[in-house]
């Protein structure tokens, strides 16, 4: 501090001089020296009062960083469907584009029908056919029943009752097989099975889709939410139910949500067994360890106009009001100083 | 706390905009000391313009 001390210098002194000039009268010297003093020592105790304040700041700032429920890694998540064709076949028609909106139950693509509207045609005469075959060996059986063991054996009325009841089972299956015929038929549409967007579409109209090969990707718009990856050193603040705040990576609002539940294990590295199935266990040093990273999922309760959640996007989550700890912190001390001149008065 | 600062694609951490903006007013209250002739009330200068920065810093850090 340059400036101030030159001026300064010529004031400090002059009591001193002034003191040193009259040492003959003894009644001037000894007021100037207490208040010499006593100048002293305020100044020192302001210097140390201010040197205190800077201590419960810096301890008030570095509790502030270290445990406060907030963190700069947060991330936007969101659930995929992902869709595979129930049957396969070529795609005859594709009714969605890239980045598309669809509603639940819409119309994604349409599977070549020719094969399954023959399987269906072939299930309805296989089932005519065991109806057939099914009344002649029923009539048979009766015609059979109904004689008398002088023209007919127990025996052959045994087969025939028997041959019926294959014929009937058979009808059964043929009745299963064209039930199946006409599902396989309705599949070859496939639909939405959520309201979403369709994302990273890479089909095309001609393309071979195969039974159960995800082929469609479709981000629920419905199921987004947060997660935040708070250090552990943090976990003792974090709650459920507390309310949460994000501002995403370039946008101003603030999204609020509330801390809808706490991940309940991360992988630990030292549990991967190794050679002779021993876990291989990293060696660490005692001095410097970094804090893990627990995920907290964070229900999005309200996003402000203009903001379009993106999953995959990175904001910092913080819990509680914004600045609430250090706006009651405050507020108690101003309460208190109110309260303080009141009871005073 | 929670807006960083963007500066062409790397965020920085919004407590160096509070160490900056600490700094700027503790420049703003150095002329008024300079002024007020403040080495006339406190012990040491340079010490209690240390402890104010602190002050200050951890003063923006509870408003914003």
């Amino acid at each position: 501090m340059p400036d101030p001390d030159p001026p300064a210098r010529p004031a400090s002194p002059e009591p001193e001089s002034r003191a040193d000039t009259l040492p003959a009268s003894e009644e001037p010297m000894l007021p100037a020296r207490r208040r010499l003093r006593l100048g002293r020592i305020l100044r020192l105790a302001a210097t140390g009062l201010v040197l205190a304040c800077a201590a419960a700041a810096a301890a008030f700032v570095w509790s502030y960083y270290v445990t406060a429920p907030w963190t700069r890694d947060g991330q936007v998540r969101v659930q995929v469907a992902s869709v595979a064709p129930q049957v396969s076949g070529q795609i005859v028609e594709l009714r969605v584009t890239d980045n598309q909106t669809v509603r639940k139950g819409d119309l994604l693509y349409r599977i070549d029908p020719f094969d399954f509207e023959v399987a269906i045609a072939s299930a309805e005469a296989e089932m005519k056919n065991r109806e057939a075959d099914l009344q002649v060996k029923r009539t048979q059986a009766q015609r059979r029943e109904q004689l008398t063991t002088l023209s007919t054996s127990i025996e052959e009325k045994q087969q025939f009752e028997g041959t019926a009841k294959i014929a009937e089972a058979a009808l059964d299956s043929a009745k299963a097989q064209l039930a199946q015929a006409r599902i396989n038929l309705e599949r070859t549409q496939v639909r939405s099975p959520v309201n979403g967007r369709v994302t990273n579409l890479l089909l095309r109209t001609g393309d071979y889709a195969t039974k159960g090969t995800v082929n469609v990707a479709v981000i629920d718009t419905d199921s987004f939410w947060i997660d935040g990856y708070f250090e552990e050193t943090k976990m003792a603040h974090v709650r459920v139910g507390d309310r949460a705040e994000a501002v995403l990576m370039g946008f101003g609002d603030i999204v609020r949500g509330t801390v809808e539940s706490i991940t309940l294990g991360i992988s630990t590295a030292n549990a991967a067994p190794s050679t002779q199935g021993l876990p291989s266990v990293n060696p660490v040093y005692t001095w410097v360890r970094l804090a893990q990273r627990v995920p907290v999922r964070i229900r999005i309760d309200h996003v402000p106009e203009g903001v379009t959640l993106v999953a995959g996007m990175t904001c910092t989550v913080s819990l509680g009001e914004a600045g609430a700890r250090g706006r009651d912190w405050l507020l108690v001390a101003w309460n208190r100083l109110r309260g303080g001149g009141a009871a005073a008065r | 706390m929670r807006h960083d600062l963007d500066l062409g694609g790397i965020l920085i951490s919004p407590f160096v905009a509070y160490a900056a903006g600490a700094l700027l007013i503790l420049v703003g209250l150095r002329a008024i000391f300079a002024r007020i002739r403040f080495s006339r009330y406190v012990a040491n200068p340079p010490l209690v313009e240390a402890g104010l920065y602190i002050c200050l810093v951890a003063l923006l850090v509870v408003l914003f």
